[in-house]
């Protein structure tokens, strides 16, 4: 019996060598898959949520107020910040303006040439005298430009940001001149968040704590390696239905071979295909991700937790895919019932958005998709830095839909083969 | 039925009816198969001959009677436990079109359970029965249509089967091709091996097979030895228009007669004394004012024998019978 199944996986490994195109496309496409969505999604899924946006503050006049707002935005997570000093105010800001048309740079603020001047004058005045300087506030409008295409809450978020910020300087630069003391603009490198004694704490188990908040790496290099291993689903049905239509399963169920090892020859060179497929896309997110830019892929301590995970992702995509060649007639009905199931199952499961993006319901439902128990698994493996241990629940959910598949599988083979 | 010795294979009161089909597929099929018989399996589509083989190999499970198969040590076996004493050429080709000849061989040689020497053996043999050594690596999808069909037959005998099953094994071939094919089965039914044939090619049947069944509608309608079957003698005539039905009725009276089958302005008549029965016959055609315009004697062939037993008329109807 296992010289047999041995001897069986070994011809169904040289059947799919065989096959070279099918072969490069299971091994090119996830790897493609990886790279695009990973660094697409880069900005989006940045640790901890925060966008991230370019933000040039063009300084016309090299005074206080730019400085202390280019400290203050660099403070912040969302703004990665870019301080111009032009020769030439009116020709910078109209380049400025075409680049923020252009998506190149997604916010501006134009600081034109004696804006610290006005602005102290206005502040400092207000400050000084404040029942006089009330009727005839002058208001320094510092313009903000924006990238058209972006979001609206990104939009208001930086809005809220900046203007957060503004107020603060002002305060500051009116707190300052009531005091005596300098207005120093440095005091906004750390966000001018100090001003008190009495301060609040960074709050514990916040429930975004509990919630896994992956990277774009840590997201998409598991999600489309687990895309890859059960579309795994196609080729395995469309060779087994083409076997059952060449006549060569029915020669074999003439002979002395029990349904075992015809089902389990299939078993073990996918499976080995699958995790050569895992190991591949985990290497392009260690090694060639960062190389183009976009943030490696970190393993965490559980080595074992990786191999055992995916093994158990490989037998629920192997016994749905058998499931799928036994009861398909066709190998068209094999590819459009298969190829839909697998992409419907990986879009509820978090493979293509997050599941972290969805609305509740969706995300209730995402607990029925294996894809979805596999990719949580990796999850916590990767940004929980979880152990073999933590992953049982996922691995058990796993290895029962692969029991149920296989014993669903073997009786209506046994069935279809000799009891109609 | 009684099973004496030689007896190979015996069929006893075996019944086939597919879920939700109106008839059933076998009905009472008794069949007895010596050892060393040339087999033949005849019938129109939709008969039943697929779904007894199936049953014979073990692939389909009957409603009711059985199927034993004696094996080589004396032992009655049913199907399943018999499975490494058959060797079965399905109509399709059946092998790994991506797999090489060599390749092929050894691992249907494996699954039917030779090892080491013996499958290097069996392979050799097997190899030499297809006349396919000089093409042992060469990829099986780059085969010919006759070369394809002779490695399904090279690999149905790697492991020197008692019974060889074959389902229309000449089907689309060129008849060079259909000519070794018969060729090698005489030599393997010489040596020994229990042979069950289906073909519609029936010319072919009556050179290789000694023994025949023929069946219709799920029953056996003859069965016995071919020339036992064949020895009969015919008479046909032929007239200028339609005999009338007391004449065709008259002429099935004759006393040597056994069968009349009558066809627009013809009839054959199946007889034991051709000369008095063309006597009789056309004194009869006298007596109803008609004079034939043909008249002969001769043996009757497998097709004659064929149709006389199943008629000429289309079977589509059945053919979803046997699809199995």
């Amino acid at each position: 019996m296992l010289r047999k199944l041995l001897i069986s996986a070994a011809k169904e490994l040289r059947v799919i060598l065989r096959d070279r195109e099918g072969l490069a496309i299971l091994f090119v496409m996830p790897v493609g898959f990886v790279i695009i969505m990973s660094l697409a999604l880069q900005d989006f899924l940045r640790q901890g949520s925060d966008p991230q946006f370019s933000l040039a503050v063009l300084d016309g006049d090299r005074g206080q107020l730019a400085q202390a707002i280019g400290y203050g935005a660099a403070a912040m997570s969302y703004f990665k910040v870019e301080h111009r000093t032009p020769g030439n105010y009116a020709a910078a800001e109209q380049q400025l303006r075409d680049e923020v048309k252009g998506g190149k740079v997604r916010f501006a603020l134009l600081l034109p040439p004696g804006v610290t001047r006005r602005f102290d004058a206005a502040a400092i005045g207000a400050g000084a005298d404040p029942a006089r300087a009330a009727p005839a506030k002058p208001v320094i409008e510092v313009t903000f430009i924006a990238d058209p295409t972006l979001r609206s809450d990104h939009l208001t978020l930086a809005r809220t940001a900046l203007a957060g910020l503004l107020s603060s300087i002002e305060a500051r630069r009116i707190n300052a001149a009531v005091s005596g003391v300098a207005f120093d603009p440095a005091f906004f490198r750390d966000g001018g968040r100090h001003q008190g004694r009495l301060r609040l704490g960074e709050a514990e188990n916040a429930p975004s704590q509990r919630q896994l908040q992956p990277n774009a790496t840590q997201q998409n290099v598991p999600a489309y390696s687990l895309l890859a291993i059960f579309l795994l689903v196609v080729p395995l049905s469309t060779t087994f239905i083409k076997e059952r239509d060449q006549g060569s399963l029915l020669r074999l169920e003439s002979m002395p071979v029990s349904s075992g090892v015809v089902v389990g020859g299939k078993v073990l060179p996918y499976l080995a295909i699958n995790l050569l497929q895992m190991a591949l896309c985990f290497a392009v997110g260690i090694f060639l991700l960062p190389l183009l830019g976009g943030e490696a892929l970190r393993f965490g301590h559980s080595l074992s937790g990786i191999v055992v995970l995916s093994m158990a992702a490989s037998l629920a995509a192997i016994g749905f895919g058998l499931l799928v060649a036994l009861f398909a007639r066709t190998t068209e009905q094999a590819t459009a019932f298969g190829a839909t199931a697998i992409l419907l199952l990986a879009a509820l499961g978090g493979i293509m958005v997050p599941k972290m993006l969805m609305p509740a319901t969706l995300q209730m439902i995402a607990a029925y998709s294996p894809l979805g128990w596999a990719l949580d698994g990796f999850l916590e493996l990767f940004v929980r830095d979880a152990g073999l241990s933590d992953l049982l629940p996922h691995i058990g959910r796993l290895l029962a839909f692969a029991a149920m598949c296989f014993a669903i599988a073997l009786w209506r083979y046994s069935t279809r083969a000799h009891l109609r | 039925m009684s099973t004496g010795t030689s007896s190979r294979i015996a069929v006893e009161a075996l019944c086939k009816t597919y879920r939700g089909a109106p008839r059933a597929a076998l009905d009472s099929v008794d069949l007895v198969i010596a050892e060393g018989d040339f087999f033949a399996l005849l019938g129109p589509n939709g008969a039943g001959k697929t779904t007894l083989i199936s049953i014979l190999c073990g692939l389909l499970a009957p409603s009711s009677g059985r199927i034993r198969l004696r094996a080589p040590d004396g032992v009655w076996l049913a199907p399943r436990a018999a499975r490494s004493f058959f060797g079965l050429v399905p109509q399709e080709l059946a092998f790994y079109p991506t797999l090489s000849v060599m390749e092929n061989l050894r691992y249907f040689g494996a699954m039917q359970g030779l090892a080491g020497a013996a499958l290097s053996r069996g392979v050799d043999a097997a190899l030499a029965v297809g006349r396919l050594q000089s093409l042992q690596d060469r990829r099986a999808e780059t085969l010919s249509g006759g070369l394809k069909r002779r490695l399904s037959l090279a690999i149905g005998v790697v492991h020197s089967p008692s019974v060889l099953v074959l389902d229309e094994p000449t089907a689309g071939v060129d008849a060079q091709s259909r000519r070794f094919l018969g060729d090698e089965l005489k030599r393997l039914n010489a040596a020994g091996m229990t042979i069950i044939y289906t073909s519609h090619y029936l010319d072919e049947v009556q050179q290789l097979c000694n023994t025949v069944a023929v069946i219709d509608d799920g029953r056996v309608i003859a069965h016995g030895d071919l020339r036992e079957l064949l020895r009969q003698d015919v008479v046909t005539l032929g007239w200028e228009v339609y005999p009338p039905a007391a004449l065709i009725a008259a002429l099935g009276g004759i006393p040597f007669v056994t069968d009349v089958r009558h066809d627009g302005c013809r009839a054959a008549l199946v007889t034991v004394n051709p000369e008095a029965t063309l006597s009789a016959a056309l004194a009869l055609g006298r007596r109803h004012g008609l004079i034939a315009t043909e008249a002969t004697m001769g043996h009757r062939d497998l097709e004659a024998l064929f149709f006389q037993l199943t008629g000429k008329a289309l079977r589509d109807g059945g053919a979803n019978r046997d699809a199995a």
